[in-house]
C-alpha cells in the first residue's frame, strides 16, 4: 500500500493550519498596534508655532494628562522662519481643548521627547478652522545643569577661599579642636557626676520619702493624740470652768470677807508697831547697861579661875584628879573651837 | 576575490530570477509536492526549536536589556522592540534556516546532481533545474516568513510576561506599553525581511549545490560554501537595509 498520498495530504494540511496561524498572528500584532495608537480611530489636527524644530520630529508622543491621545504628523519650516508643528489627536480629545490650550516640550535624559497637552480653563473651546494652541519648551536637564553651574560656580569659589583661609588658620582650629575636646571630656565627666548626684538624689528623696511618710503616720499619730488631748482640754475646760464657777462664787465670798479682814489685819498691824516701839526702847535701855556688866565680869571670872586652881592643886584633891594631859598646841591661836575643846590625847 | 564576490552574487542571483520566471510550474503537482515539503521542513519542523530560542530571547535579552537602561525609558523600550521586531527576529530567524534548511538543501541538490550524473537525461532539461530550485526558494522563503512571525509573537509574549513579573507590573501595563511604542508598519517589514532572507538562502544553497561535478567530495564542499554564502547573505542584507534605514 502505498502511503505517499496521505503523508503528502498530512504534510499540506499541517503547513495549511500553520500557514494560518502565523497570518493570524501577523494580522493580530500589526492589528492590536495600529488600534492601540489611533490608526482606526478618528483624528483631529491641532498645530503650534515654534521658534526651532530641535526635539520635534513626526512620531513623538503628544499626551494629555499623562495619557497618549496622538502624534506629531508633520514639521514643516514657514517662510518666517517659525516652525509649524501639526500634531494628530484623538477627536473625542480635541472637544476637551480650549481656546487657551497649551502645547509643552519636554525631554528628560535618555527618554523619548514628548509634547504635553495642557487643555486650558477658557470658557470658548478651540477654533477647529484655527486649532493653534500656544507653545513653550521645558528647560531639559542640561539646560537646568548649566543654570546650576553657572549660579554655583560663584559660591564654589567663595567655599574654597574660605577653605584655603581655614587651612592656614589650621593651628588656631587644631587649637579649638583640642578645646573642644577638653570641654566634651569635661562635659562626660560632668554628665557622670550629674547623673551621680541625679542617683543620689533619687537616693534621697526615696528616703525622704518614706521618711515623710512614717513623719506623717507619726504626724498622724500625734494628731490623734492631740485630738485627745484636745477631747481632755475640752474636759479640763469645763472643769475649769465649773472651777471658775466656784472662783467666781469664792471669789464673792472673799469679797464679801475681805474688808472686815483687811480691817482686822491694819488693826493687828497697829498693834505689832507698839510691841516694836517697845523692844527698841528696851534695846536701847539694855544697850546703856549690858557693857558696864560685862567689862565687871572678866575680874570676876579671873578670881573664879584662880579659886579652881588653888583647889586643884591642894591636898587630898589633888590626889583625886588625875594629872592634867599635856595640851597640844592650836594650830591657830585664834580657834575658838580649839579653846573650848583640847586636843585629844 | 572581487571577481569571485561578483560572479557568486551574479550565480545566486539567475538563481532566483531564473525560477521565479518559471513560476508557472507551480502547476505541476510536484512541483507542488515539493513547494509543501519545503515548507513543512523550513517552517513547521523548525517551529518548536525557534518557538524555545524565540522565548529565551524575549525574556532574557528584552528584560536584561530594560533592566540596565531603565524600565521607564521610552527610548530603550522603542529600540528594543524596532531591534527585536525588525531587526533580531528575522535576523536570528535566518540563521535558524541556515542551520536546519540551508545544509540540507545544498546537501540534497548536490546528491540528486551526482545521482543524476549516472542518467544524463535527467538533467540535460534546463526545466529541472527550475523544477528543484523553484519550490525550494519558495519554500524556504514562505517558511522563514512564518517562522519570523511566530518568533517575534513568541518573543514579545516572553519579553512581557518576564518584565511584568521581574519588575512587579501588571501584565496589562507592559503590553499597552509595548502597543504604544511599536510600530503596525514593522510586522510585514520584518515578514518581508524574513521571505527575502529564505529566498535567499534557498537560492544560495541551491546554487552551490548544482555546482558539484561528479564527485562526492565536492558535496561538503558545497554544503560549507551554501552556509558561508548564505550566512554572508543575511549580513550583508541585513547591513544594507540598516544603511538605507530600512525604508
Amino acid at each position: 500500500m502505498d502511503d505517499a498520498p496521505l503523508k503528502r495530504e498530512s504534510i499540506r494540511r499541517q503547513v495549511l493550519a500553520v500557514l494560518a496561524l502565523g497570518v493570524v498572528l501577523a494580522l493580530a500584532l500589526a492589528g492590536a498596534i495600529a488600534a492601540r495608537q489611533g490608526t482606526f480611530a478618528r483624528t483631529a489636527e491641532v498645530y503650534f508655532l515654534a521658534d526651532t524644530a530641535a526635539g520635534i520630529a513626526p512620531g513623538i508622543s503628544v499626551r494629555l494628562s499623562g495619557f497618549r491621545i496622538g502624534a506629531v504628523s508633520d514639521v514643516t519650516l514657514q517662510n518666517n522662519l517659525k516652525v509649524r508643528v501639526v500634531m494628530k489627536i484623538e477627536e473625542e480629545r480635541f472637544a476637551s481643548l480650549r481656546t487657551d490650550a497649551h502645547a509643552e516640550w519636554f525631554k528628560e535624559q535618555l527618554q523619548a521627547a514628548v509634547i504635553e497637552l495642557h487643555p486650558g480653563s477658557a470658557a470658548a473651546a478651540l477654533s477647529s478652522a484655527d486649532p493653534r494652541v500656544t507653545h513653550n519648551r521645558r528647560r531639559t536637564l542640561t539646560e537646568v545643569a548649566n543654570d546650576l553651574r553657572t549660579r554655583l560656580a560663584p559660591i564654589l569659589d567663595d567655599v574654597k577661599q574660605l577653605s584655603g583661609s581655614l587651612a592656614e588658620r589650621k593651628g588656631d582650629i587644631a587649637a579649638v579642636i583640642g578645646n573642644a575636646s577638653t570641654a566634651s571630656a569635661e562635659l562626660a565627666g560632668t554628665t557622670q557626676e550629674l547623673r551621680a548626684l541625679v542617683g543620689n538624689a533619687k537616693t534621697r528623696v526615696a528616703t525622704l520619702g518614706g521618711q515623710a511618710q512614717g513623719a506623717m503616720t507619726q504626724v498622724q499619730g500625734a494628731l490623734g493624740q492631740v485630738q485627745g488631748a484636745l477631747t481632755q482640754v475640752n474636759q479640763t475646760l469645763v472643769r475649769v470652768e465649773s472651777l471658775v464657777g466656784q472662783g467666781e462664787k469664792t471669789l464673792g465670798g472673799v469679797n464679801e470677807r475681805l474688808p472686815n479682814l483687811l480691817a482686822k489685819t491694819g488693826d493687828t498691824l497697829e498693834q505689832l508697831n507698839g510691841v516694836a516701839r517697845d523692844v527698841r526702847a528696851v534695846s536701847s535701855a539694855a544697850s546703856a547697861s549690858v557693857p558696864s556688866m560685862l567689862r565687871s565680869a572678866v575680874p570676876l571670872v579671873d578670881d573664879t579661875r584662880e579659886m579652881v586652881n588653888g583647889v586643884k592643886t591642894s591636898w587630898p584633891v589633888r590626889n583625886m584628879l588625875a594629872p592634867p594631859a599635856s595640851a597640844l598646841l592650836p594650830i591657830d591661836s585664834h580657834d575658838a573651837a580649839a579653846l573650848r575643846e583640847p586636843a585629844k590625847r | 576575490m572581487i571577481s569571485a564576490s561578483t560572479r557568486l552574487a551574479l550565480g545566486y542571483t539567475s538563481m532566483v530570477v531564473h525560477a521565479f520566471a518559471h513560476r508557472s510550474l507551480l502547476r505541476q503537482g510536484e512541483v507542488r509536492d515539493a513547494l509543501w515539503r519545503q515548507i513543512h521542513f523550513t517552517g513547521v519542523r523548525a517551529l518548536p526549536y525557534s518557538a524555545a530560542v524565540a522565548a529565551l530571547f524575549g525574556a532574557v535579552v528584552v528584560t536584561r536589556a530594560m533592566a540596565l537602561l531603565g524600565d521607564d525609558n521610552e527610548a530603550v523600550l522603542k529600540a528594543l522592540i524596532s531591534g527585536g521586531i525588525r531587526e533580531l527576529g528575522p535576523l536570528v530567524t535566518a540563521l535558524i534556516v541556515i542551520v536546519r534548511s540551508s545544509v540540507a538543501i545544498a546537501a540534497e541538490v548536490a546528491l540528486m546532481h551526482l545521482r543524476a550524473d549516472m542518467s544524463d537525461a535527467l538533467w540535460k532539461d534546463a526545466t529541472h533545474e527550475d523544477e528543484v530550485v523553484l519550490p525550494r526558494v519558495l519554500g524556504v522563503a514562505v517558511g522563514a516568513a512564518l517562522l519570523v512571525v511566530c518568533f517575534e509573537f513568541i518573543a514579545i509574549a516572553a519579553a512581557i510576561t518576564a518584565t511584568a513579573f521581574s519588575l512587579g507590573t501588571a501584565i496589562e501595563t507592559e503590553l499597552d506599553d509595548f502597543l504604544l511604542a511599536a510600530d503596525w508598519w514593522q510586522v510585514p517589514v520584518s515578514l518581508a525581511k524574513g521571505a527575502m532572507f529564505g529566498a535567499g538562502i534557498a537560492a544560495i544553497s541551491c546554487y552551490h549545490g548544482l555546482q558539484v561535478q561528479r564527485d562526492v567530495g565536492e558535496v561538503p564542499k558545497a554544503v560549507m560554501a551554501a552556509c558561508a554564502g548564505s550566512l554572508s547573505f543575511v549580513l550583508v542584507v541585513d547591513v544594507l537595509a540598516l544603511l538605507l534605514k530600512f525604508v
